[in-house]
């Protein structure tokens, strides 16, 4: 990962719902674990599914990307 | 002695204060004098008849990039009262591309933008690689000003090769890409594209998709030093997506201070709350010291295709996706094949509507028939003649292909983006810029041109939402104001004389037609304008109703250093 500008991935105004960035070579796990790390993994992993169907179901050969956004919690009421 | 005078005109100067009964002077393309009277002789006089004079319409989201470099007039952009196309949205660009990732950018470019391939490559002539080669190969042929965004995928690709499909650059490599965007903004670019959501030919991220947000942090860092914009496609039919996506441009904006812009802002009843919660969030950003401008098209979504290949209204159902695919033949022996006819009928009606549109097959228009017995059924929909015949929409629509070989063209009219009531408000939100209009792409599907045109004839004379002044404004000073362009977009003393003469009471977009004026015999769909009586380019006349395009040529290139200047 660049060094070249640091970034930081929460934004400055209070977000409408949090999210992450994937790190290059993120699986589901390897996001739950660092998103969540006192939750089972697999409980983790469902819930970040859930909130993030556009990547679960995007067709392949499209992947998860660095630039997407991943929800880390559920939509607003 | 001034080169021009415009007599008795209604005077709409761009910054929306009221028009006024007046003249204005040109000399050596730009305005000289501008005012209710001007004394003083002129080498060509026009009497302007009473009609609106406005300054020159600027499309700021084209994709002329390639059909510029063997069309210097933008066709038909022009006659819709546009002299100032931005081109390179998206992320892609002509330049600079390297000779051995020529095949690529083009198989990128006729996928997403849908240009016919033998078209394409007919007219491409690719005598370039750097972005000033580029911009020199059409340069001395332009009949209309042209701005071209610098595409983040083509700085990826010609600093990573093929890897750029593949992986987040490294330090090195971000830097090379520094260097080569700001070697692009030296050569003439207005900023830089980019995109969240596009997909190549073999349905993989474009390049540019594969950044980590400090690649785009790091490029932003070289926008701001030429006051350059940046230009993104996000995530426009997901509201939770859009806003976090709103939020990460703010902070960009904030950052390094430049200006970005979003495209396209789109309501659909997918998602009725969409374009209010997206404005909320551009103006939190906004009292907040950001730079966010969503830019908003005025037309409903159209979308023509034949049977030769999907198109966007069938990625929801698998089936036809699979059938369209196919060879042309075995296209042909599915469509005949009774059980699959039965899948076919079965998912048209019921299936998910794809991302932000609604289609229902029955209401789909028989755009363009090939057999002359078939002619009298064009501009009807399916379900009228299936209840003539007695017989299934669908079922119809597929006999029809096979008849005519697949060639027969069928439109799903208004999918998207067609609630007046919904859209009326935003369009003349100040912080909307009307935009996102497509110029130059989706050629073979629908047309996307005169858009500028039906801004005045549904918003300003069917809706009320505008005044004839405000529609001005959002076509002309606001974007050059959004974009930086300094020397246009308002009729002032010292600016450039890009002008247009319109009767704001018939101005509108004709109604799409086919035509065959691509290379190669390639055809297209167009609208011819209606209402626009003069079209002046840097003060020579580049387009009227009467005369049509004129021989001379003076279109020029709008880059950052000049705007600057």
């Amino acid at each position: 990962m660049s060094s070249v500008n640091t970034v930081t991935t929460a934004p400055s105004i209070e977000p409408r719902r949090p999210w992450v960035y994937p790190l290059e070579g993120d699986t589901w796990e390897s996001i739950a674990r660092r998103v969540f790390p006192d939750r089972p993994v697999a409980e983790a992993v469902e819930d970040l599914q859930s909130w993030n169907l556009y990547l679960v179901f995007r067709p392949a050969p499209s992947m998860m990307t660095c630039s997407d956004i991943v929800f880390t919690g559920p939509p607003p009421a | 002695m001034y080169d021009l005078i415009i007599r008795n005109a209604r005077i709409v100067d761009g910054s929306a204060q009221p028009a006024y009964h007046g003249a204005i002077a040109v000399t050596d393309g730009k305005i000289t004098a501008i005012g209710t009277r001007i004394d003083g002789d002129a080498r060509e006089v026009v009497d302007a008849g009473g009609l609106a004079l406005a300054p020159g319409f600027i499309d700021s989201h084209t994709h002329f990039d390639a059909q510029i470099t063997w069309d210097g007039l933008a066709t038909p952009s022009l006659e819709h009262g546009v002299t100032t196309v931005i081109n390179g949205n998206c992320s892609l660009t002509m330049a600079p591309v390297r000779a051995k990732h020529r095949e690529f950018v083009g198989a990128v470019f006729r996928q997403i933008e849908e240009m016919p391939a033998a078209a394409f490559d007919a007219g491409m002539r690719w005598n370039w690689e750097t972005f000033e080669e580029y911009l020199a190969a059409f340069r001395n042929d332009l009949g209309i000003n042209v701005a071209t965004l610098a595409g983040h995928s083509m700085l990826r690709l010609w600093v990573m090769g093929e890897e750029a499909r593949e992986r987040c650059a490294t330090d090195d490599e971000i830097a090379q890409m520094q260097a080569l965007l700001r070697e692009c903004l030296k050569a003439g670019a207005i900023g830089l594209s980019t995109s969240w959501v596009d997909i190549d030919h073999e349905y993989r991220p474009v390049p540019c998709r594969l950044a980590a947000p400090e690649e785009l942090d790091a490029l932003c860092a070289v926008l701001a030093e030429f006051g350059a914009v940046m230009q993104v496609v996000p995530e426009f039919w997901d509201p939770d997506l859009l806003c976090a996506r709103i939020d990460i441009l703010g902070d960009l904006s904030r950052r390094h201070d430049i200006t970005v812009t979003f495209s396209p802002l789109f309501d659909s009843n997918a998602t009725p709350d969409l374009v209010s919660k997206a404005l909320e969030r551009v103006r939190l950003q906004t009292v907040n010291g950001a730079r966010v401008v969503p830019q908003m098209q005025t037309r409903p979504i159209d979308v023509t295709f034949e049977f030769d290949m999907p198109s966007s209204v069938f990625p929801t159902r698998p089936t036809w996706w699979t059938t369209l695919l196919k060879p042309h033949e075995e296209t042909l022996a599915d469509l005949k094949d009774p059980e699959m006819r039965k899948q076919l009928v079965e998912e048209a009606y019921n299936a998910m509507h794809p991302i932000a549109m609604e289609v229902h097959f029955p209401a789909f228009v028989v755009c363009r028939c090939f057999l002359d017995h078939n002619k009298p059924l064009e501009g009807r929909t399916l379900a009228d003649i299936a209840q003539e015949r007695n017989c299934d929409p669908v079922e119809l629509m597929m006999d029809l292909a096979i008849e005519e070989d697949l060639k027969t063209c069928f439109t799903a009219q208004s999918v998207g983006h067609n609630n007046l009531e919904r859209i009326r408000g935003p369009i003349a939100d100040p912080l909307v810029q009307v935009g996102s209009g497509d110029g130059g792409a989706h050629v073979a599907r629908f047309a996307t041109y005169g858009d500028t045109g039906y801004l005045f004839s549904r918003f300003v004379r069917d809706a009320g939402a505008l005044t004839l002044e405000g529609a001005v404004y959002k076509l002309t000073a606001q974007v050059a104001d959004n974009w930086g362009i300094t020397d246009r977009g308002r009729l002032r003393p010292g600016l450039a004389a890009d002008l247009v003469l319109f009767d704001p009471d018939t101005i509108d977009r004709g109604p799409e037609i086919p035509v065959e004026d691509l290379p190669a015999e390639g055809y297209r769909y167009v609208r011819r304008s209606i209402g626009v009586d003069k079209v002046f380019v840097n003060g020579a006349l580049a387009y009227s109703a009467d005369g049509g395009y004129a021989e001379q040529r003076r279109g020029s290139i709008i880059s950052r250093q000049q705007v600057a200047a």
